[in-house]
């Protein structure tokens, strides 16, 4: 029981876990995305990052490689709704709320393969 | 390059996090806490505004209370954010700074450099692995006849000296320990340019272990290396380094000749010496009678054996 892997593992599955619920609902209906899920995905995917740092195999780097993926698409999510909302003054509409629910599902792919990726090397270990 | 961003992602994950945290609570907190618009009603910032105003706080910017004029409530999350945050960003940048200061990231830093510089090299050119009196003299012999030399030693003083030299070419120097195949390597070991390696270090193992790793990561190239200890001769020539250097057995057969033979000595000298030295006068000892040697160590016993002949 290694308090470090809890911690680990912890974030990794509720990166993925916050960004699934984050994602689900009608695509284009404003109502069924909260802002501050999507906010709450940005940090803990963030703080799933900062932890994946500094693993030198082969797994680490793919594991570090998904996070950044996954964090480049949320970043991308939010600009487009700041954006839309404050910059361009067009508001909230469903084209927008569609881009941000697409963008935010490729990073719940990409949060599925670290995953995936975790267990993988959960179940190599224990051989 | 992967020792470098390995070194510093480890060593900044607790200030990353930190920093992260920082801002989730500061931003959340902002949102939540209610404000009031012009008018006076309730509002609540949004996260766009949020993460703007905690961004300019943070960084002690401090342009002002957007866009409207804050609560009280909101003031006191302020308050305790402003110390939160700043702290945090001096904890950050303090550790990247201590980071790029320590001994061990330098030196992780000059030796990429040098291996880059290593590798770029096209001419070819001779591993010299120590920097004493010996290492200095080929180092100078080298470079006045147009070839090209790498060195590394373990001393940092040494290595300083070389740059101070007036030399015709420009030797790449490292400050490394020679015993370890990674810095023989980084030098340039088995580059295909690499014509020989010289072990003139003042250690016996080490001029042995340096044999060893060329002979087996180099097998086809030449190999010069020192001893003084018969044990260490007989292992190097095992090995099949072409030339073995005892500095007693050379000193010793020069003495020889110069009392058995003194002009085939002087020839020697004349040309061997330093270019544009003056030639030294012959020397004529006496021939006959005895010797009286004193000090029988390894010096005073090469000489003996190299007198009887």
């Amino acid at each position: 029981m290694n308090p470090e892997k809890v911690l680990f593992g912890f974030f990794i599955v509720l990166s993925l876990t916050l960004n699934f619920g984050f994602f689900v609902g009608e695509m284009d209906n404003p109502l069924h995305h909260n802002v501050y899920e999507l906010f709450a995905v940005i940090v803990v995917n963030l703080i799933a990052t900062v932890l994946k740092f500094g693993d030198r195999t082969q797994m680490g780097a793919i594991l570090l490689s998904t996070s950044l993926v996954a964090i480049l698409q949320l970043l991308a999510a939010a600009l487009v709704w700041g954006m839309a909302v404050h910059v361009t003054g067009k508001g909230m509409s469903p084209e927008i709320m569609s881009s941000i629910v697409s963008l935010s599902g490729g990073a719940m792919l990409a949060n599925v393969i670290s995953v995936v990726l975790l267990v993988i090397e959960t179940v190599m270990l224990r051989r | 390059m992967q020792n470098i961003f390995f070194i510093i992602f480890r060593r900044m994950r607790a200030p990353l996090l930190a920093l992260i945290l920082a801002y989730a609570t500061a931003v959340l907190g902002m949102v939540l806490v209610p404000g009031q618009d012009a008018q006076g009603n309730p509002w609540h910032m949004d996260f766009f505004h949020a993460f703007y105003f905690i961004s300019f706080m943070a960084s002690t910017i401090g342009f002002g209370e957007i866009p409207y004029e804050f609560s009280d409530a909101q003031r006191l999350w302020v308050t305790f954010m402003i110390f939160t945050t700043v702290v945090v960003w001096i904890y950050a940048i303090g550790t990247l700074i201590a980071l790029l200061q320590e001994p061990t990231f330098k030196q992780a830093l000059v030796e990429r450099r040098f291996a880059r510089r290593i590798r770029q090299m096209r001419d070819h050119f001779y591993l010299v692995c120590g920097y004493g009196e010996a290492g200095r003299a080929l180092i100078q012999s080298l470079t006045e006849r147009n070839q090209h030399a790498v060195v590394i030693d373990k001393d940092q003083e040494s290595i300083g000296l070389i740059r101070l030299e007036n030399l015709r070419q420009f030797v790449p120097a490292m400050s490394a320990d020679a015993s370890l195949p990674l810095h023989l390597l980084e030098a340039g070991l088995k580059h295909p340019f690499c014509d020989g390696v010289v072990a003139l270090t003042n250690s016996n193992e080490v001029n042995l272990k340096i044999a060893i790793c060329a002979k087996l990561l180099h097998p086809d190239m030449r190999v010069v290396c020192r001893a003084d200890s018969r044990d260490v001769e007989a292992n190097m020539a095992s090995i099949g380094t072409d030339y073995i250097i005892d500095p007693f057995e050379t000193f010793a057969i020069h003495l020889a000749t110069a009392l058995h033979s003194p002009c085939v000595n002087l020839l020697q000298e004349w040309l061997s010496k330093v270019q544009r030295e003056p030639l030294n006068d012959p020397v004529y000892p006496p021939r006959d009678g005895r010797w009286l040697l004193c000090g029988f160590g390894r010096f005073g016993k090469a000489v003996y054996e190299r007198l009887t002949d």
